[in-house]
């Protein structure tokens, strides 16, 4: 059977999923490959007993305009026409710095966020009204070069938005240093930093502004069926627009000739061809192992790798609970908990498997979603950055036994962080580590985030430097470790603009 | 609002600076591939998607049941580890029709890593399909490709309390064989009570072994064996296994964990019978060998159109089996493991017809729900149905 398509797509997570649903509702013959028996990558559910956890997803921020660069969730309900039922995340989150006594509640809005802060730390009203303005302006700016992409006029984008020029190459420190952010401001404005995985002295400004500002003013959503619903939502349409989706089905090689890509050999050996692919496997899978032959890769594009840092994986503990979050004293949806905020040092503890002062970002679902698990039960999912190297040393022999220990130290943290008591209620637990993620997604070593977007490697730079760095010509990326960084919103807008470049070449 | 980092000029020239840093780290960093990721490896030695074993020793155990020992059909080639209390899937084809089907391991994860070797232990008479043709059929040297372990079923130190009170019944008995034997062998906190039901003293599969481990172990192994038959011989209890049985060997109901497995009937008779002791959820892990009984059952047949691609398949579905089988009937082998509704491995999709799911059965997704998937291994057909399928990843090894 040598089948034929316009466009395969390698890969249905988030980006993947965006890319087939985008190709296939341009009426293209799409053909989407999915390894796993489910669709989403990350973006899936597992059920354990009466529970459905929701893998990886804390929160989407739910920015009103689609025009806007993190409009995602309006581009999935208004655009995309999926059918999705959000649940709204009530604050922004409570932060515990265990060392230093900090215990404080933000709420999202830029207003109170700001009001919360300088209640805390008085005097910081004016720096942090000033920061927070600026994240606003960087927003917009990204606003403007979504809805320009196709031709970005950079005058026109100094004339309107020098900051986001001025501070492209800074990182969010310089920024925080300039505006003399008082520290303790610092410490309840700087934990979503884990989201991006990069500590705030490396970390790209710009990225973090969007970020930052995207949830404090939007707030934030869930999907009401874990994350499998995004997922599921895609599938449906995909099938609509009359895309083949493929499960259980890898690919074994990406076949390419003089620098085009010419179709696939899945792991069966079956050979498919194709007009153009686009790939949610990362740049690291597909130029290390998936190009054949492999000497058509250019030196470059492997160059391109080696030159930047892959960002982290994480271990998070899910936990069935058999009792209600009002009896365990559980009123908040998200936590951060950590020693202090110094995110240099939170850098270079993660992957410690003793969890030596550490930082864990960790989510009671309940608490936004009340109906996910039974009456009188609670789902808790506790989460922290891994590198895999702090498992390389664990075999399969004591592997289950690192893992109970890790979840041990993550679950004392969280009771004695927020004062209460959860393991004599666990009724269901599951640990996901590194190899968890790998196992589940293929991604090179359990990488749940992309490369690390330091300010020379984020999104500015990537998306300046994507045609130059092209170097198949109807081969393109999508996913976490594509130009827009990694993120559901970002996953999900990366595979959408895939598939509209694609689509632009093979007149779409 | 005007910001500066560094100064207006100097900003500029950082932003273009920046831009020009990404090329010169380009230029710099070596050509050299990136080699596996260590997790990625880590990920195929726990979960290989799938096995080659060849089945190296054939015990019979009772005169319906016999222990396969299975070893790595590559030499000197490791056997992934397991959790005891796991199962895996084994494929064969009987009279021609490619099946597979769960076992649970009977053997210890030690004896995995020492020995070299997995056992199941199949039960089975000609009311069956897989068990009889096993049982008939494998010897010696027959090569059988299986799932890597899988299943939830196993002792989770973060939740158990450190009496556990394990009902087994028939075949059940397998996974407490290794759950317990495999604990006792540590240095462990955990005491096992096991009653365990058997229609005849003649089928009580690992009389010895049992006997012995509590000869061994008496403050830690209580065992029960619970005959139904006629004649209970001596030293045995008669009748089921009840909750005045259960109250009778186990003082402290409320600082136990119950652990049953066996066949679905069974289950649902325990179910009732515990439920004067109000568990909590937490304190109660199951595995059943199948799906629980459906209330009423007709006779009716429907079609099952199974479409894939362009091609388009019908066969016959009773009302009274499940839809897995009407499938595995046609020959289709979809991927299937728990077959108890619990996995989500079979997971289809529904285009059009109704279905019934027994009461109890309740691992499909939410969303799945919502956009029309089911699990067809614990899904009864109720019309005509037309669906999808799934490819099996076993196949692409298939003959
Ligand atoms: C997690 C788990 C662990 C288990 N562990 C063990 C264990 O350790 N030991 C053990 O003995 N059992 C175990 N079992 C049960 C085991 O998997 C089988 O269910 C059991 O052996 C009976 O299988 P069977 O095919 O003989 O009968 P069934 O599966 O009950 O047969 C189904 C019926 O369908 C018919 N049928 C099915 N397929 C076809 C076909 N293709 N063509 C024609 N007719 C067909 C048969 O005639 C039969 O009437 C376990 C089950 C589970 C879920
Ligand atoms: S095989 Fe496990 S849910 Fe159907």
């Amino acid at each position: 059977m040598n089948e034929s398509y316009d466009i395969i797509v390698l890969g249905s997570g988030l980006g993947g999923l965006a890319a087939a649903f985008e190709a296939s509702r341009a009426g293209k013959k799409v053909l989407l490959l999915e390894q796993h028996n489910l669709p989403g990558g990350f973006a899936t559910s597992f059920v354990r007993g009466r529970f459905e956890f929701e893998p990886s997803l804390h929160e989407m921020p739910n920015i009103p305009s689609i025009e806007e660069a993190s409009g995602v969730v309006r581009y999935l309900l208004d655009d995309a026409g999926l059918n999705i039922d959000f649940e709204t995340i009530p604050d922004a989150y409570r932060v515990i710095l265990t060392r230093g006594g900090v215990d404080v509640r933000m709420p999202f809005g830029v207003g109170a966020f700001i009001n919360t802060i300088e209640k805390q730390v008085p005097g910081s009203r004016e720096p942090v009204t000033a920061y927070m303005e600026l994240c606003r302006d960087i927003q917009e700016a990204f606003g403007y070069l979504s809805r320009n992409e196709k031709k970005v006029d950079y005058r026109e984008l100094m004339r309107r938005h020098g900051n986001f020029i001025r501070t492209g190459a800074a990182t969010a420190d310089e920024v925080a240093d300039r505006l003399k952010v008082p520290p303790a401001a610092r410490d309840l404005l700087y934990p979503y930093w884990c989201y991006l995985g990069v500590p705030t002295n490396r970390l790209s400004f710009t990225i973090w502004a969007a970020l930052l500002n995207s949830y404090i003013s939007g707030g934030a959503v869930i999907p009401r069926h874990r994350s499998h619903e995004i997922s599921s939502a895609f599938v449906e349409k995909i099938l609509e627009h009359g895309g083949r989706l493929r499960f259980n089905t890898q690919v074994a090689r990406i076949n390419t000739r003089s620098g085009r890509v010419v179709g696939v050999t899945t792991a069966a050996g079956e050979e498919i061809h194709c007009g153009a692919l686009i790939s949610n496997a990362s740049p690291t899978l597909v130029f290390n192992s998936l190009i054949h032959p492999s000497t058509e890769v250019p030196p470059a594009a492997r160059k391109n790798i080696n030159a930047r840092k892959h960002g982290f994986s994480l271990v998070v503990v899910y936990l069935g609970l058999d009792a209600g979050p009002e009896e365990l004293g559980l009123q908040d949806y998200s936590y951060f908990i950590a020693p202090h905020m110094d995110t240099r040092a939170l850098y270079e503890n993660i992957g410690n498997l003793e969890c030596r002062d550490i930082m864990q970002a960790s989510v009671c679902l309940n608490v936004a979603n009340p109906a996910c698990s039974p009456p009188g039960t609670t789902i808790l999912a506790l989460t922290a950055g891994f590198r895999s190297e702090a498992w390389a040393a664990v075999r399969p022999s004591n592997y289950v036994k690192t893992k109970e220990q890790v979840a041990r130290k993550l679950i004392d943290q969280f009771e004695k962080a927020v004062g209460t008591s959860i393991l004599p209620h666990i009724e269901e637990v599951e640990v996901a580590a590194p190899a968890t993620f790998a196992r589940y997604t293929g991604a090179y070593d359990g990488i749940v985030y992309g490369y690390e977007p330091e300010p020379w490697d984020s999104i500015v730079p990537r998306a300046m430097a994507e045609e130059k760095e092209h170097y198949f010509e109807n081969l393109r990326f999508c996913g976490g470790f594509s130009y827009r960084c990694h993120g559901y919103g970002s996953s999900i807008l990366s595979g959408k603009s895939a598939a509209e470049k694609t689509l632009a070449r093979t007149g779409g | 609002m005007v910001v500066t980092v560094k100064g207006k000029t100097r900003d500029l020239l950082r932003f273009i600076f920046h831009l020009r840093k990404r090329n010169r780290l380009f230029k710099k960093a070596p050509a050299a591939k990136v080699s596996p990721g260590p997790m990625n490896i880590l990920a195929q030695e726990l979960h290989p998607l799938f096995l080659e074993l060849k089945v190296t020793q054939v015990r019979q155990e009772t005169p319906l049941s016999k222990t396969f020992r299975l070893a790595a059909t590559e030499e000197g080639k490791k056997l992934p580890c397991f959790r005891a209390g796991q199962y895996l899937v084994v494929e064969d084809r009987v009279e021609g029709t490619p099946v597979s089907r769960p076992f649970s391991l009977s053997s210890t994860p030690d004896e995995a890593a020492d020995g070299g070797y997995y056992d199941i232990t199949v039960k089975g008479d000609e009311s069956g399909f897989f068990a009889p043709w096993a049982l008939s059929t494998w010897k010696t040297g027959k090569i059988l490709r299986c799932t890597g372990p899988a299943g939830n079923f196993y002792i989770e130190p973060l939740r158990e309390a450190d009496h556990l009170v394990c009902l087994a019944g028939g075949s059940g008995i397998t996974p407490f064989r290794s759950i317990i034997k495999d604990s006792l062998s540590r240095n462990e906190a955990y005491r096992f009570t096991l009653l365990y039901g058997i229609p005849s003293e003649e089928e009580m599969i690992f009389r010895q072994e049992l006997q012995e481990l509590r000869r061994l172990n008496p403050d830690r192994f209580t065992f029960v064996p619970v005959c139904s038959g006629e004649q209970a011989p001596e030293g045995m209890e008669k009748g089921f296994i009840t909750a005045d049985l259960i109250r009778r060997y186990v003082s402290d109901i409320g600082g136990v964990s119950f652990f049953f497995c066996g066949p679905p009937a069974m289950g649902k008779h325990l179910e009732e019978e515990l439920k004067v002791f109000h568990l909590a959820p937490r304190r109660s892990r199951r595995e059943h060998y199948g799906n629980p009984p459906l209330e009423s059952q007709g006779e009716a047949e429907y079609s099952v159109t199974v479409i894939s691609g362009e091609d388009r398949k019908t066969m016959a579905a009773r009302e009274d089996e499940t839809v897995l089988i009407a499938l595995e009937r046609a020959g289709l082998n979809p991927p299937a493991m728990c077959r108890s509704g619990e996995c989500g491995w079979c997971r289809s999709r529904l285009l059009e017809g109704e279905i019934r799911v027994p009461d109890g059965v309740s691992g499909l997704r939410r969303g799945d729900e919502k956009f029309g998937w089911f699990h067809p291994c614990s899904s009864y057909p109720r019309s005509d149905l037309v669906m999808e399928v799934p490819e099996n990843p076993l196949k692409n090894t298939g003959e």
